[in-house]
């Protein structure tokens, strides 16, 4: 099992985008280029993005800025939601090639408001979905139109900040030093002396490296551990049988102790709670199963939202 | 200098032959521009822009004698786009107080205008700003006489010395924008004298071959019509040899009383010269011996200028490498460092630190106004690229600060805040109309009627941002003083930036970061209150400006200033010692001695004041009348020597009509700044 993916996106070969319809089990941490646009539709799914997560209800909408690690997991509702995943360069400038954007854009959390209500996006992401089922080329270029809209109303709409390159073409270097460090990680999170041995893989004193991951993931080498180790073991609580004290092992916690303590700490929830739950938002509810989502249900939802 | 006055003077005989044999039409010709106003909405419309092209004005083919062909300024060629050079605007590069850095400008630009085959240059803006919310103030070098004039006649010896005429503006009077057209000023005879008319004279006696006359009123009469200013004045006291040219299209309103005046020349379309100025002189309105004098001087002046030499120009000098490093060059001396608490500048940029940019002028290209001065270059960097380039191993996050708990956030996350903060071409610069459909340049601007301070928007930004984090500068965008007292105390350093034209962000982010030592001076004063400052009204037909203005006004009123005339900060530290005064028979001479005490090369603007508490009359308590910038490496010192023509030293008494020397004791001051702490004080008695 790899959690900290890098995951190549295929778009659409008509437009710069990939949009679907899909209902969320659970995704785990992954990062891409793209930035993400998510709109739930039915029922409520976890957003984590480091080191904040928030539960998204329906008609909540967020975008998750590009390079951005980030993972999703079911509530014990059943979910539909949209997601619209961006290729970079769709947001390109021409008059300064080396700017990248991160756009304040999370209805859930609402830290940094829009200038005009979530409605405004989440009634054009609606649009987009909705379209996507046409067939006609009228649709096709409704799309790209809609496409365009979005990204304007997020220079517009949104407050965002500027990451100004010296030289942006010069930095493609560093995302593949990124995806060095996180797959070094996901490789080898037991070991006692990851930082070390990350530096000396990697060329970076510790400082630098701590500095890299912030700036890149808002992780720590730490905390990236942790919870990879956290998601390995709610891996094996609901999909094995394994004893605790096994998984704890298995998953390198040192102890038992460590293990609940931590698994605690980090999902609000025991070990043996998250077996015999998940990590719920309503804990008294039953876990339903997972039920594939009806695509007339979903483009139903979706006008609704108009 | 070839074309000098003694040289030009040298083709009035020639001149005088030609023009003897011109019908009265060919010679009418002479004296206004050939193109049409619908030419040039053409250009405006054309995806160009106004003077495109040189503009064309008289000029005789049969004779072989070429047209004058104008190119604007001055922050560089107007003409082309994509291509010429943008220097920083005059007033930053006034507070360099570099006249040798300015004369190579100046012969820059000629270059440039030789390359696009123009021959006169119409930016040599020197007029003096009664007021700071003057909306062109930054086509000027600041508001003290004495260093317009020089910095105004280094600029003109540079473009004359490529054998292009320096065209000196706007004369007289001209320092309100928004009722330019319908302004009538007035002053007494010692302000004109004293105070606004000195720095034409220094340029003309520097050899200006053209005087562009403004478009604004002098005592209710047309300054394009002046008789006194035009003719009494200029020509006749000052003996001037060139030529007048109006400003352009609404700068002179009366055929008769123009051509009467002393006007030479109608800018840039023939609308009131031409056939009515023909009919004017066959009715006996105008005197055809006027007509031969204005064609003579245009004649002498032009012939001088395009025989002067057959060097070739190539269009590669437009832009090039070596003009772009000069205009880098004069944004890293103007730029002016005016408070830095606790050395919080020059920042660090350790790798993987985190600097956060705020304020939306930072990410913006912003050389100035987009009037008839804008200069379309190759690019701009802006503050935000310059930043990133020079902190390149830093982590460099930019957000417009509209939102202030997120910009509070990203301050106290950072290792050092700056705050781009300030005006544009909106805020201040030139302005036509309101109907812009009757502008030739579609300018917005105008005067700073509202506020000489900062958008209250930037002033909430600093004020609520700046003490989360410390470790904090902000860069003030615009073209004259900017109020800092609101909001000062919440930042670490302040660095007034002017418009540093299309490499300012580089220059700006050098200074951040301590790569080059500031070295600009203020070429005003900032007051603590606006209303220490003389009062304007900036929509109206008439405004009299008072004797005093700026520093001289606070200093004789015993009002302190916030930050004082020719005040700027450096990172090293400079001790001026060893004073010395003497008075020889024309001059006086002071000297002193500069040690730069500090770890860090820099360069100090030495100024001489001289005071006149002894006066029979109401004089200032002083006046800059000396200035000289040394660059002094760290632990060394260097003598300063400057001198002050005694003539400079005279005030205009209005009953005998005389400039006169009082014989006196005076002060005499040296040092870095007008405050007198800054300051060695000595006397000396005439």
């Amino acid at each position: 099992m790899s959690s900290y993916i890098y995951e190549a996106i295929e778009h659409d070969k008509r437009f710069p985008a990939k949009i679907f319809t899909t209902s969320i089990g659970k995704s785990s941490y992954h990062w891409h280029y793209d930035y993400e646009m998510m709109l739930v539709l039915k029922g409520s799914v976890i957003l984590n993005i480091f080191p904040e997560s928030c539960i998204m209800k329906t008609g909540d909408i967020a975008l998750v800025n590009s390079k951005t690690v980030h993972g999703l997991s079911k509530t014990n509702e059943d979910n539909i939601c949209l997601f619209i995943q961006l290729k970079q360069e769709l947001f390109e400038n021409w008059q300064d090639k080396n700017q990248n954007y991160r756009y304040y854009l999370n209805s859930a959390v609402n830290k940094v408001e829009p200038k005009v209500p979530y409605a405004t996006f989440i009634r054009n992401a609606a649009l987009i979905g909705l379209e996507y089922e046409g067939k006609h080329l009228s649709n096709f270029y409704r799309i790209k139109a809609l496409l365009y809209t979005l990204i304007a109303d997020l220079f517009e709409y949104t407050h965002y900040d500027i990451r100004e390159y010296s030289d942006k073409s010069a930095t493609v270097e560093e995302s593949d030093t990124l995806l060095k460090i996180l797959e070094y990680i996901d490789l080898n999170y037991y070991s006692d002396n990851i930082t070390e041995e990350l530096c000396s893989m990697i060329g970076m004193c510790e400082k630098t490296l701590y500095r890299f991951l912030k700036r890149h993931t808002d992780l720590t080498v730490k905390e990236l551990v942790i919870s990879l180790k956290i998601e390995k073991a709610q891996f094996l609580l609901s999909s094995t049988e394994k004893p605790i004290n096994t998984i704890a092992h298995e998953c390198c916690f040192g102890n038992d102790k460590t293990f609940y303590r931590i698994f605690k700490k980090e999902t609000g929830v025991t070990p043996m709670e998250y077996r015999l739950h998940g990590s719920n938002v309503e804990k008294n509810k039953q876990v339903q199963g997972y039920l594939s989502f009806s695509k007339n249900e979903a483009i139903e939802l979706m006008k609704r939202m108009l | 200098m070839k074309c000098t006055k003694k040289y030009r003077i040298a083709y009035t005989d020639r001149a005088k032959e030609i023009v003897g044999r011109l019908t009265l039409e060919q010679k009418v010709s002479l004296m206004s521009g050939s193109i049409s106003l619908n030419d040039m909405l053409v250009d405006m419309q054309d995806n160009k822009h106004y003077n495109y092209n040189p503009y064309p004005a008289g000029g005789i083919a049969e004779e072989g004698i070429q047209p004058v062909l104008f190119c604007d300024g001055p922050r560089g060629v107007v003409c082309g786009k994509g291509k010429s050079t943008c220097y920083p605007v005059s007033m930053c590069r006034g507070a360099t107080f570099d006249t040798e850095l300015e004369e190579r400008i100046g012969k820059a630009i000629g270059r440039e205008i030789r390359a696009y085959g123009g021959n006169l240059f119409g930016g040599v803006c020197i007029n003096l700003p009664y007021n700071p919310g003057w909306g062109r103030g930054q086509e000027t070098y600041g508001e003290e006489s004495f260093h317009l004039g020089q910095m105004g006649s280094a600029l003109v010896r540079g473009v004359q010395e490529e054998n292009v005429i320096a065209c000196v503006k706007h004369y007289a009077f001209n320092s309100m924008e928004i009722s330019r057209f319908k302004v009538s000023v007035d002053c007494d005879k010692r302000t004109e004298r004293e105070v606004y008319l000195p720095h034409f004279k220094e340029c003309i006696d520097n050899g200006a071959a053209c005087v562009m006359s403004s478009y604004n009123l002098y005592k209710g009469t047309q300054c394009g019509h002046h008789d006194y200013l035009l003719n009494k004045v200029l020509k006749e006291e000052w003996d001037f040899d060139g030529f007048v040219m109006s400003d352009f299209v609404w700068g002179i309103r009366d055929t008769v009383e123009a051509a009467n005046g002393g006007q030479d020349m109608e800018m840039c379309c023939t609308l009131l010269f031409g056939d009515k100025l023909v009919e004017a002189v066959r009715d006996g309105r105008v005197p055809e011996e006027k007509i031969d004098q204005s064609a003579i001087r245009i004649m002498r002046t032009i012939l001088a200028f395009t025989e002067a030499d057959n060097r070739i120009y190539d269009k590669s000098l437009i832009g090039c490498k070596e003009h772009v490093a000069l205009a880098l060059e004069a944004a890293r001396r103007g730029i002016t460092l005016i408070q830095n608490k606790n050395n919080v500048l020059p920042f660090k940029k350790d790798k993987g630190s985190r600097i956060v940019v705020l304020g939306k002028l930072a990410n913006k290209e912003n050389t100035g106004d987009y009037g008839s001065s804008r200069v379309y270059p190759d690019y701009v960097v802006t503050p935000l690229q310059g930043i990133a380039r020079e902190a390149s191993e830093s982590e460099v996050i930019f957000n417009d600060g509209s939102n202030l708990e997120h910009a509070k956030r990203l301050a106290s996350e950072a290792d050092c805040v700056v705050f781009v903060v300030g005006y544009d071409h909106d805020d201040e610069g030139e302005y036509v109309s309101e109907d812009k459909s009757s502008g030739y340049t579609g300018s917005i601007g105008g005067d700073r009627v509202d506020s000489l301070g900062l958008h209250r928007d930037e002033i909430e930004l600093i004020r609520e941002v700046g003490p989360v984090n410390s470790n904090s500068a902000a860069v003030l965008i615009g073209g004259n003083m900017i109020m800092i007292d609101e909001w000062k105390d919440c930042v670490g350093a302040i660095l007034m930036a002017y418009y540093p034209g299309m490499e300012g962000g580089t220059a700006i982010a050098e200074i951040l970061f301590g790569k080059v030592n500031p070295s600009g001076k203020l070429p005003f004063v900032i007051p603590v209150k606006e209303s220490d400052l003389p009062r304007v009204n900036w929509d109206t037909t008439s405004q009299y400006y008072e004797y005093y203005h700026g520093y001289a006004k606070l200093e004789k009123e015993g009002i302190a200033p916030s930050v004082p005339y020719g005040f700027g900060l450096s990172y090293t530290d400079f001790k001026v010692y060893d004073a010395d005064f003497s008075v020889g028979k024309d001059e006086i001479t002071a000297s002193c001695k500069v040690k730069n005490t500090g770890s860090m090369d820099g360069a100090e603007v030495i100024q001489l004041y001289v005071g006149f508490s002894n006066s029979g009359v109401d004089r200032p308590v002083k006046l800059l009348r000396g200035f000289k910038r040394v660059e002094v490496k760290a632990k060394k010192e260097k003598k300063v020597t400057i001198t002050c023509p005694l003539e400079k030293l005279k005030y205009y008494n209005p009953e005998t009509e005389q400039w006169e020397l009082e014989h006196m004791e005076y002060e005499v001051y040296i040092g870095t700044s007008s405050d007198n702490r800054d300051l060695l004080k000595g006397t000396f008695r005439i």
